[in-house]
């Protein structure tokens, strides 16, 4: 069982606290942090993906440092950041080539694996289309493809729906329940209902601090009982600790 | 790494900009080589007979010849064969030599020894080395990059040996042009007139042959295109911003430049002693930025005394190059694959 652990972590910047002492574990399955705009959800992404260094703290993987684990780290790592930008000049299927040497995949394999991964993201037809000329619907599920490539252990999407419709992103959901089978997933996001089909653990962020930790259902009984079964409890609940909804 | 040339490559504006400089360089050369009119019709039997009755020399040729004393016991018949701005005065004076032939000397010398043109390569090297590190991080994909196995210090050599491919096939390519007006026509040997008005070459205080002489030329370009390149990189990851790294590059690479070609024009290379001069001989003689021209590095060959060992300036400056350059591509390597505290 994998488990990553965030040991009073601490962001500031110059005339903003971003984390403030957040002491979290992330064990295999979904986690949902769900909080509105500044609350610290990019930021504790960018520090658990071990792109920016905290002030104060530290994330540890299977108790072992991220830092210091370095490229034994990044080799089980996929990141995919809020707007997803790869290599416009290359084709679907050369970024994913790219990135499959960049992830320390073997050639032959990423060459196996290209037309199985445009096909999971609905993207089989556009292997020759330069990302250039892609939808923003289509980067993101280029982006979501390039970020499971590897087999990841653990896997942070930062708003990864956006720009997604209905369809692609029920397609979404099926990817990450097959993903959390076997590994960590962080799913940052404002769509409540999303969190509230795929979430085993929410987490509530609100300026830099951690309100609320636990899974839906403890939520919702504790929070909002009067709509226990109601599917939109949990949007009473954001309401409630952030006093707005999407 | 064919990933890395692919990125340079699909930039149609540097490709564009590859192509112009390469175009221009060879329509500049081969005009040099096409309004010369009385090439090919001078006798090597007579050429040699007028060496026999030099008996003047310049004064920058007695200071080639003490220099080359210096290095060498005997002074060489080579040096003397070298001096063809006699010849070519004196021809001029009995006017054997046609209108046409004048120009073409004037554009030659200009064409070879120009080293304003010669510039065009290292703004190539700034462009592309600029846009290979900034690129990325413009767009946002770094964060891709960054996040994988090997895209830290294995994408930075990744990038760098594709920069340091492409500089030094750009200080090759360019260099040929220079030379193709001239070898595969009229040969090598010292007595050839265009050879002989090649400044550079006839000034040269060291006993090479004329291929010797342009391998080590190409030498030092392919160094200082390097150090050009992994500055600029160390720029681009200082300020994350194409423009603004491009430009101090430029202004860093502008102002040693400048500053170079005044200081040989002020002091004509001589040991004039001033306190100014002594700052600049130092910053620039010893700067990287001297590679670039063969003016600046073969003429002089002072000796300059490292632990009571004397050695030539060349020397010294090659070795303070090769070491400069090599701080800066760990410096580069460090910045690259360092933790920011901000991504933004």
């Amino acid at each position: 069982m994998n488990e990553l652990t965030l040991q009073n972590v601490t962001k500031k910047y110059r005339q903003k606290t971003a984390l403030d002492g957040v002491s979290l574990s992330f064990k295999t399955g979904i986690n949902a942090l769900l909080g509105p705009n500044g609350s610290g959800k990019t930021t504790m992404m960018n520090i658990i993906a071990d792109l920016i260094s905290a002030t104060s703290g530290s994330v540890l993987w299977n108790g072992a440092s991220v830092s210091k684990l370095g490229e034994k780290y990044r080799e089980i790592l996929g990141f995919m950041p809020q707007n997803v930008s790869l290599y416009k000049r290359f084709s679907a299927a050369e970024n994913l080539r790219y990135f499959g040497t960049l992830k320390g995949l073997n050639a032959s394999k990423t060459e196996l694996e290209i037309p199985r991964l445009l096909e999971k993201v609905n993207l089989a037809d556009c292997a020759d289309k330069k990302f250039g000329s892609f939808s923003g619907g289509m980067k993101q599920r280029l982006g979501i493809a390039v970020t499971i490539m590897n087999d990841p252990k653990l896997v942070i999407f930062d708003e990864p729906t956006a720009g997604l419709d209905p369809k692609e992103r029920m397609r979404f959901r099926d990817i990450l329940r097959e993903l959390s089978e076997s590994a960590v997933v962080i799913l940052s996001t404002h769509i409540v209902s999303d969190v509230e089909a795929l979430a085993d653990n929410i987490i509530l962020l609100k300026n830099g601090k951690i309100c609320e930790n636990g899974s839906a259902d403890e939520l919702r009984e504790k929070y909002a009982p009067e709509a226990s079964g109601d599917k939109s409890a949990l949007e009473m609940l954001y309401m409630n600790f952030f006093g707005e909804t999407e | 790494m064919k990933f890395e040339f692919k990125k340079i490559l699909s930039n149609k504006i540097i490709v564009v900009f590859f192509a112009v400089i390469f175009a221009a360089a060879l329509a500049y050369f081969f005009r040099a080589m096409g309004t010369f009119e009385a090439w090919g019709k001078y006798d090597p039997a007579e050429i040699q007979s007028e060496l026999d009755y030099i008996e003047e020399y310049e004064q920058r040729s007695e200071q080639v010849i003490k220099s080359a004393e210096r290095i060498k016991a005997e002074t060489s018949n080579i040096y003397k064969q070298r001096l063809s701005d006699k010849i070519i005065a004196q021809r001029q004076n009995r006017r054997e030599l046609t209108t046409g032939d004048n120009k073409a000397v004037m554009w030659f010398r200009l064409a070879l020894d120009d080293t304003y043109i010669s510039l065009l390569p290292i703004l190539f090297c700034i462009l592309i080395s600029a846009e290979l590190f900034c690129g990325e991080i413009r767009s946002g994909v770094f964060k891709f990059n960054f996040t994988s196995k090997n895209g830290r210090l294995c994408l930075y050599r990744k990038k760098i040996f594709t920069l340091m491919i492409f500089s030094a096939c750009t200080a090759v390519l360019y260099t040929a042009i220079q030379l193709v007006a001239v070898l595969p026509k009229y040969g090598l040997t010292d007595l050839n007139i265009p050879l002989q008005i090649y400044d550079s070459y006839i000034n040269c205080a060291y006993n090479i042959g004329f291929l010797q002489f342009v391998f080590a030329t190409v030498g030092m370009r392919i160094l200082c295109c390097w150090f050009i390149c992994f500055l600029t990189v160390c720029l681009a990851l200082l300020f994350r911003s194409l423009i603004a790294s491009a430009a101090a590059s430029g202004a860093v690479f502008a102002l040693l430049f400048v500053l170079y070609e005044r200081t040989l024009q002020t002091h004509g290379g001589t040991t004039v002693k001033s306190t100014q001069y002594a700052l600049h001989h130092g910053l620039l003689k010893f700067s990287p930025i001297c590679l670039f021209d063969p003016n600046g590095f073969f003429v002089s060959s002072d000796y300059v005394n490292v632990l009571d060992y004397p050695v030539t300036e060349l020397f010294v400056n090659l070795a303070v190059s090769v070491i400069i350059t090599a701080v800066l591509a760990a410096l580069g390597g460090y910045l690259f694959a360092r933790k920011r505290r901000r991504l933004s």
